[in-house]
């Protein structure tokens, strides 16, 4: 559905989070402050709205939609809300909410792989490990409390549904066990550890610089791990076993990373404050940038660090701006913007969630409100 | 009601596993003023010869973040020698030469350097090096200085 160049969709105001769900994932659902808004995604990168889940009494962090279809929202409200949708259509849902049990904000939130739990970050030092218990039919929690300090920024699933790795604001990024007695079955052993009860720690890790860490994912094999922090650094994790780890770090000149996916366990794609998507990729040795995925971007001015350069120069030069905006209005009685305070690339703000749409897409969302969809 | 509620440490209210200051910092290993000194011996030596490069990079390699305050402040006046005595043509050859840890290292210098009396006194020397800094390496350095708890 989606073509070779960038497809734009935008929105009334900052989109926190995103998704692309439905046949062809022709339905989109974004965050609009307090709502959620579903959408059909028609022709030539037109909407349509189809309905608004209203339920959160605040700003909706996060969103995110398992594999049997159900959509879990997070809120700085303290809770969480699963939305089943009733029909084929997606136009009508079914909410449940769900018992985090926390006195602060839900910051994050995503299914685990086979999509019979989930798990929420919240500023109350905890992760809710959520699933569903058929005898009340209702969502209930257990508590990942070991061993934070701080509010938890992002959490990400491996691919055993077990194991989960989330990042934190006092700097540091942790990989452990999050096995439901019940609901999981017994995991076999990975490169991160065999014996996986509840709440098991298998590796705690920095980056040098340090920073807050805003997003973690494993790679599709679930044999390395990365993540991103506010030092602008990204970090790579290797597993040796027995509780040995490689670390890799590579350190960037573009503003800090908000987000990040693995394409493979050599190849990442990550996007933040550079307002752009842009692959890394590597192996045990070193991580280097390979490309930028904005093509607008890069054909413009290669280097972003100097374009960032020239943009500041072009805001030095308002003062004449002006000048020449009021020489028009005298003269012509009307203004010709030329828009050159609009940066080169798609997103004019940061990218704050990125992830795939299908095999060779990605979509974003910032801070702009913008929903971009990428060919990579 | 005179109760302040915007004021009560609610963080008191919960038990334990508080975040401190020290959290946050990575651990170092200790520095000694003797480690230090032999640094500074080697870097004066180095710079009788003229060979700033060497100077530099091999000061930036082995910051003092273990080290107290006396450590710190002699590694900061060994940097600070190296900085001075670099002519300004060459300081974008030297920065360009230097690795991006090297590169960080130098900018925590510089930005420690302009908040002390000494170094403002040479302020024009510190901003020329920053210049060149941006130049080479971009902002990246900064965004690192600004958010790592090692200092120098």
């Amino acid at each position: 559905m989606m073509g070779s160049s960038p497809a734009v969709f935008k929105f009334k105001s900052v989109v926190n989070d995103h998704i692309f769900f439905g046949p062809d994932n022709s339905r989109l659902a974004v965050t609009q402050e307090k709502e959620i808004q579903i959408y059909e995604v028609l022709p030539n990168n037109n909407k349509k709205l189809l309905t608004v889940l209203t339920g959160h009494d605040e700003p909706i962090t996060a969103i995110d939609i398992s594999a049997q279809g159900l959509i879990a929202s997070a809120s700085q409200d303290r809770n969480a809300i699963v939305w089943k949708p009733l029909d084929a259509s997606f136009s009508s849902f079914k909410k449940d909410l769900v018992l985090l049990r926390i006195n602060r904000s839900a910051t994050c939130v995503k299914w685990s792989p086979l999509g019979n739990k989930f798990a929420v970050g919240s500023g109350a030092k905890v992760i809710s490990v959520c699933y569903h218990e058929p005898e009340n039919d209702w969502w209930i929690s257990k508590h990942l409390k070991k061993p934070f300090k701080s509010t938890i920024l992002s959490v990400a699933w491996h691919p055993n549904n077990v194991l989960l790795s989330c990042g934190t604001a006092d700097y540091k990024c942790y990989v452990l066990s999050g096995y439901v007695k019940g609901v999981d079955e017994k995991p076999p052993a990975t490169l991160w550890g065999s014996k996986l009860p509840f709440n098991t720690i298998c590796g705690e890790f920095i980056s040098s610089p340090g920073g807050w860490v805003h997003d973690v994912a494993f790679s599709p094999s679930g044999d390395v791990l990365g993540f991103v922090s506010n030092d602008s650094t990204i970090t790579i994790v290797y597993p040796k076993g027995e509780e040995q780890f490689n670390v890799v770090s590579s350190k960037t000149n573009y503003g800090s990373f908000k987000t990040l996916e693995f394409i493979s366990d050599n190849q990442l794609i990550t996007a933040g404050h550079n307002c752009f998507p842009v692959i890394f990729q590597g192996d045990e040795e070193s991580w280097e940038e390979a490309r930028s995925i904005d093509t607008t971007a890069t054909s413009q001015k290669p280097k972003t660090f100097k374009s960032l350069e020239q943009d500041d120069d072009e805001e030095g030069n308002t003062g004449s701006n002006a000048l020449s905006m009021f020489r028009q209005l005298d003269l012509k009685g009307k203004v010709q913007n030329k828009g050159s305070s609009d940066l080169p690339t798609v997103h004019q703000n940061t990218v704050t969630t990125l992830k795939f749409f299908d095999q060779s897409h990605i979509s974003t969302s910032g801070v702009d409100g913008k929903v971009v969809v990428f060919p990579i | 009601m005179d109760t302040d509620w915007r004021r009560i440490d609610i963080d008191a209210l919960e038990e334990g596993n508080r975040l401190t200051a020290a959290d946050l910092v990575p651990p170092a290993e200790p520095v000694s003023y003797e480690d230090v000194a032999v640094i500074n011996q080697q870097v004066k030596s180095l710079l009788a010869k003229g060979e700033n490069y060497d100077a530099l990079a091999y000061s930036l390699s082995s910051p003092p973040y273990g080290g107290d305050d006396q450590v710190k402040a002699l590694h900061l006046s060994t940097v600070f020698d190296i900085l001075k005595t670099t002519k300004t043509s060459s300081v974008a050859k030297l920065v360009g030469e230097l690795s991006t840890d090297e590169q960080d290292v130098l900018v925590k210098y510089l930005y420690k350097l302009m908040s002390l009396p000494q170094g403002q006194q040479s302020s024009g020397v510190l901003l020329a090096w920053l210049d060149k800094v941006v130049e080479v390496a971009g902002n990246g350095p900064i965004i690192r200085y600004l958010n790592d708890r090692r200092t120098v």
